[in-house]
């Protein structure tokens, strides 16, 4: 499986240095910026946090589209014709996109926050008066109001049931839209339509058992920027249970038809 | 290594692309896959590479059923690019050598510097005629027990044919099989000892090369007129 992983990250390498590349600007932006003005800093680190989710969404698409390729194009023979069983390669495939996407994540993340760490603290020695000192503390207070590891840790196992859950599914539809319909025109819709069938089923379910749809959010309050995590995490535990027992499910199917049914 | 087909089928919707073949390959042995476009060859090939996978029938290797393990002493070569773009020819070395414990990369090396080619060479900027070339070394670099070409000489210019037919019999380890399809029936002739003549997805014919020759006095070109002309 490792080896899978290996060339799964060489054939993405490049995308991964833009977007450690695009990190690195926006930094630097912020830097520069937070010299002349907290406003457009403090924009540049909402950014930042805003960008890590762009990045982890845009990792995700592109290894389901990678897979897709796989099954599709003359290059998947390179994938399939080695002598790995199909879970290890859809594992070793899953694996790269959930350390590469967790990690790029919290990158964008870990700078976004320090960045308004530093911003607030350059604040109150230069400027205690702005406006925007009450609503920074308060954004940082909401991140703090709990344990802030077990909250760091509850964002993580969210992020790996995120993933874990899309991707999977994602594998599934097409798996089952390359065994049944190889070649034929619509193969890729039909693949789009069942994931979207899938995911709908699923997340319908899992709001009938619990709901984490409000697990993380943030506000634009009268009193600024309130950010809230994981209130009701614990009470979503069956929910996460169900989504990642699904998540197995589709694994398993896929891994079963890459072996039994699908031509490449 | 001993590969027995018995009653493979392979079905397209409606359409039987491989259809009731009992088959026998035993090391050894250099076979021609012959037959017109769509006789089922490519097909055949692959689902013995466990890349396409069969409908009905039955593919046993040395007695066990096929699945992922046979791969690692089965090699099949396609007749499209099909090596990752970002890849040098040293990648496609390196490669082959993480995932098949039978590859010895000096030896692909000497392969292409036989054949011209620099391990530095981008693959997506080789011609065919030079990744066919490519693709040949990385089959042969490989001990496997059985080894698949699929139209490997397609894009080759006739004299670089020669060579490497002289270079794919040289380089095939005791033991071996060899499955070669081509369009190029008569460069087959002095290669291979064994012929199976394909015709809408079956076995039309199967036959030793050498004792076509004495019993019948025909070439494997005249028995491939000789059932394909057939009205």
């Amino acid at each position: 499986m490792a080896r899978i992983m290996k060339y799964e990250f060489i054939k993405n390498r490049f995308r991964y240095l833009v977007m450690i590349a695009i990190m690195i600007i926006v930094e630097i932006a912020f830097l520069i910026s937070n010299a002349f003005s907290y406003r457009i800093s403090t924009g540049m680190s909402v950014i930042l946090i805003l960008a890590g989710l762009g990045t982890l969404l845009i990792v995700i698409f592109e290894g389901i589209a990678m897979y897709n390729r796989d099954l599709r194009e003359k290059s998947g023979y390179m994938l399939f014709m080695t002598p790995i069983p199909s879970w290890q390669i859809l594992l070793g495939k899953i694996t790269v996109i959930l350390i590469v996407g967790s990690t790029l994540f919290i990158g964008y993340c870990f700078l976004g926050f320090a960045d308004i760490h530093l911003i607030a603290s350059a604040m109150k020695r230069d400027d205690p008066t702005s406006s925007l000192v009450p609503a920074i503390a308060k954004l940082l207070d909401s991140l703090y109001s709990g344990d802030t590891v077990i909250t760091l840790i509850k964002l993580l196992i969210c992020i790996i049931c995120l993933v874990t859950y899309l991707v999977c599914l994602a594998y599934l539809a097409s798996t089952i839209s390359a065994s049944v319909l190889r070649g034929k025109k619509g193969e890729k819709l039909i693949s789009i339509v069942l994931f979207l069938a899938l995911f709908i089923l699923v997340v319908y379910i899992s709001s009938k058992i619990s709901n984490i749809s409000d697990a993380v959010s943030l506000d634009m309050g009268t009193n600024g920027l309130e950010l809230k995590l994981f209130e009701n995490f614990n009470e979503a535990g069956a929910s996460i249970i169900f989504e990642l027992g699904c998540s197995a499910a589709a694994f398993a199917a896929s891994a079963y038809l890459l072996e039994k049914k699908v031509d490449v | 290594m001993k590969i027995e087909c018995e009653g493979l089928t392979k079905s397209y919707f409606a359409k039987r692309a491989v259809d009731q073949v009992n088959l026998e390959l035993t090391g050894g042995h250099i076979y021609a896959l012959l037959g017109p476009n769509g006789s089922g060859k490519s097909t055949l090939m692959k689902i013995l590479s466990g890349l396409v996978k069969k409908s009905e029938g039955s593919i046993s290797v040395d007695g066990k059923q096929l699945d992922w393990r046979a791969r690692e002493d089965i090699s099949y070569t396609p007749t499209e690019p099909f090596f990752y773009s970002y890849m040098k020819v040293s990648d496609v070395a390196a490669y082959y050598d993480d995932f098949f414990k039978d590859f010895d990369r000096a030896r692909f090396y000497d392969l292409i510097k036989d054949m011209e080619i620099s391990p530095d060479m981008k693959v997506r900027s080789l011609s065919s005629g030079m990744l066919a070339k490519v693709k040949i070394a990385a089959a042969m670099a490989r001990r496997s027990k059985l080894i698949l070409l699929d139209e490997p000489f397609n894009g080759i210019d006739l004299l670089s044919r020669d060579v490497l037919a002289k270079m794919i019999i040289g380089e095939m380890s005791e033991g071996s099989s060899l499955v070669i399809s081509s369009h190029m029936v008569e460069e087959l002739e002095s290669i291979v000892d064994m012929a199976v003549f394909m015709k809408n997805g079956r076995i039309a014919e199967m036959c030793d090369v050498e004792t076509l020759r004495i019993n019948e006095n025909k070439s494997i070109a005249d028995k491939y007129r000789e059932i394909y002309s057939e009205v």
